[in-house]
Formats: C-alpha cells, sequence, structure tokens
C-alpha cells in the first residue's frame, strides 16, 4: 500500500491531492513532497484531503513540520476536503487550531487572496 | 466467557495493518458501532507505530504479540513487545500553540490514544512492555466522543433596550452547531432586529462553517440598515479571523458596551 500525491499549481499557490491512507509507513513519503515543494519556494500550500480515508499521528508530525518552515517565512499550508474521520483527529490533536480547513478547494484558494 | 484472540508479528511497520485487522474484527464482534471500531483501530496503529519507533528503535528488532480480548460491549487489547522499558511519563506532552515557533508535535500518538479509548495503562516487567487498552460501548444516545468534538453549543439571546440584540454563542461554532447559529440570527433578523453583538467570549473555535453563517447574517444585517458586530474574541479566534481576512470585514471591538455603541453610530 502506498499513497498517490499530486501537485498542481494555481498561480502562486500549490495543490496537492492525497489519494490513500497517510499512516506510519506512507506519511514520510507526503512529508517529503511537501518538504520538496518547499524546498523549491513554495509558500502557499492547499491540501486536498478528499481521498485520504485515514491519517494518523504519523501524518499529523509531518504537516506541522511544513507547515512551521513555510510560516517562518510568511506562508500558509491551509487544508481542504477532510473527511469527518480525518478531521477528527485533527480535533482530537489540537491542530484543528493552527490549520485553517475550508470544505472545498476553491475557498481554500480563496481565502490566500483574501 | 470471554473470546480472546492472538497474533505475533515482527515489528515492522507494514505488519501493523495486520494487527489493526485482528483488532477491527474484535472490536466489531464486541458489537461496536464503526466510529468506535475505527477509534480502536487507530489507537492500535498509534501504540504499535510507537513500539517499533521507541521501544526497538527500528523495524525488524522484536515481535509485537497483540491480544484482543472480546466480551459483551467490552473491547480489550493487550500489546507486548520486548523492547526499551517505555515510560508514558517520558513522552512530552503535545504543544499546539498559534504561535508557529512553540509547537511541539511530539506525544500526539499517545495523546489521541487516551482520548479516544476508556483505558489506556502502560506495565514494564521482565516480559517487557505491556501496554493495555480498554474501550467500552457506549449508551445509546449518549453520542458525543471523546475529547469535546461534537459537544453540544448552547446559545444564549437577549434584547437590550435600544432593540440591538446580543447573541452568545458558546464552545465550538463548527460545522454542527453552525447552522444553529445561523438560525438564532436568522431569527432576530426576520424580527426586523437588524442590529446583532455576537458575543464571542466563549467560542473556543470557528470553522469555515461559522464564518459563513457570520457572513450571511451580516449581508442580510447590512442589506436592511443594520450591522454585526462582535466582540470579546479569544485570541486563537481571533487569528482565524486574520487569517481568512475577516477582521477586515467584521468591526471587532472587546466588549458588549463597546460593541453596542458601534451599532448606535
Amino acid at each position: 500500500m502506498t499513497i498517490e500525491l499530486s501537485v498542481e499549481q494555481a498561480g502562486d499557490i500549490d495543490v496537492i491531492a492525497i489519494n490513500g491512507r497517510v499512516d506510519s509507513r506512507t506519511a514520510p513519503e507526503m512529508g517529503d513532497c511537501l518538504s520538496h515543494q518547499i524546498d523549491q519556494g513554495s509558500l502557499y500550500l492547499v491540501i486536498n484531503f478528499s481521498l485520504v480515508d485515514y491519517m494518523s499521528s504519523a501524518g499529523l508530525r509531518e504537516l506541522v513540520s511544513a507547515l512551521k518552515r513555510v510560516k517562518s517565512a510568511g506562508g500558509d499550508i491551509r487544508l481542504c476536503c477532510v473527511p469527518p474521520r480525518v478531521n477528527e483527529v485533527l480535533e482530537l490533536s489540537g491542530l484543528s487550531s493552527i490549520f485553517y480547513v475550508f470544505e472545498d478547494q476553491s475557498s481554500a484558494l480563496e481565502s490566500f487572496l483574501a | 466467557m470471554a473470546d480472546v484472540r492472538r497474533l505475533v508479528v515482527s515489528g515492522r511497520y507494514e505488519n501493523i495493518p495486520l494487527i489493526i485487522d485482528l483488532v477491527r474484527e474484535a472490536a466489531a464482534d464486541a458489537g461496536f458501532d464503526e466510529p468506535t471500531v475505527y477509534h480502536c483501530q487507530m489507537s492500535v496503529d498509534e501504540a504499535c507505530t510507537n513500539i517499533v519507533e521507541h521501544a526497538y528503535g527500528g523495524e525488524d528488532r522484536g515481535d509485537i504479540e497483540v491480544t484482543c480480548t472480546v466480551a459483551e460491549n467490552v473491547f480489550s487489547v493487550t500489546l507486548l513487545d520486548q523492547g526499551q522499558p517505555f515510560d508514558p511519563e517520558s513522552i512530552p506532552v503535545p504543544v499546539i500553540d498559534s504561535d508557529i515557533h512553540r509547537i511541539r508535535p511530539g506525544g500526539i500518538g499517545l495523546h489521541l490514544m487516551r482520548q479516544l479509548m476508556d483505558e489506556v495503562h502502560f506495565s514494564f516487567s521482565g516480559e517487557g512492555n505491556r501496554l493495555t487498552m480498554v474501550k467500552r460501548a457506549r449508551d445509546e444516545g449518549s453520542a458525543p466522543p471523546p475529547g469535546g468534538v461534537g459537544r453540544e453549543t448552547t446559545i444564549k439571546i437577549r434584547e437590550v433596550e435600544d432593540g440591538a440584540v446580543v447573541i452568545s454563542p458558546d464552545g465550538r461554532l463548527d460545522s454542527t452547531a453552525a447552522p444553529e447559529f445561523e438560525n438564532t440570527m436568522l431569527d432576530s433578523l426576520h424580527q426586523g432586529k437588524y442590529r446583532l453583538v455576537i458575543d464571542m467570549s466563549s467560542v473556543t473555535y470557528i470553522s469555515s462553517r461559522g464564518l459563513k453563517a457570520l457572513v450571511t447574517a451580516w449581508r442580510i444585517a447590512r442589506e436592511n440598515g443594520g450591522d454585526i458586530v462582535l466582540c470579546s474574541m479569544k485570541l486563537a479566534v481571533f487569528d482565524i479571523f486574520q487569517m481568512v481576512g475577516f477582521t477586515k470585514v467584521f468591526t471587532i471591538v472587546e466588549t458588549i458596551p463597546e460593541a453596542l455603541s458601534v451599532l448606535r453610530r
């Protein structure tokens, strides 16, 4: 089992769509993808979780370290289309207070233009 | 009589799904609903990851022995490993702060296990580390899962002398609570009360659905010569407003009297 990651550009914003289970085996892959984009100079990332049916704390850690990197450079990571189960993990871990979550991708993109 | 199921696998990440499958079946057989089964799976996933990562310090350093005990409405799982003695007290409490540089996400796995399960016990002896977690079926109708997700939001409403209405929601304005919040505001607007103060002092979180409720009400108020002023907002909530640019849309002041005086202008 692996995860699929796709990256699209919408102006200055990177949209990263994840497909699969983000757990201790696959989280590093997601982390590498985020690091790669940030290394390339991306500051504004939208992560689309619509096809993620599971995320464990390993995934949360990768999200937080990526967020720290972009925030220190003035950017942000915003999440969209988060299924209830993944949202529950964000809430239980307290991370819902540091990640802004949007119902759909277009509102996440628009939020960067506000 | 309790039904006991056991499995021993080598401590590798790719073996964790085998353990999770066993847990899923056992928890389902204990009569749990789907979300509860999922909480059991998630906790065991976090526990197994900790064993490989911390107790063994890597893959293929030892076995994980899983024992599930199924009784009616009670599921318990024990995980045994021969790795480094594990002291849960040594695990830091995760720090989640609006100041990004203060965030330390270490220990989230253990934190999640404790929130998702009814009991979490660790012990260390000659046989190794033993972790036992217990989950009991919830009574019908007592829906709120641990950690306050889905907690009831109560909304207080009062009209002041000059006809302005003060609405004080409480708790989390998320997708569960936002529709009621929206309806409360709309009720006042439909009664011709277009000047609203939203007292945010007890609001701990607002989701995009909550923001949408505010915008919907704000548009109607403005179209009818009124306004919505927010006050007493917690810093964490203010951060959210700032992040999405809503501080430019709404007037946000410190106190209810201040908000009322803004509405009188």
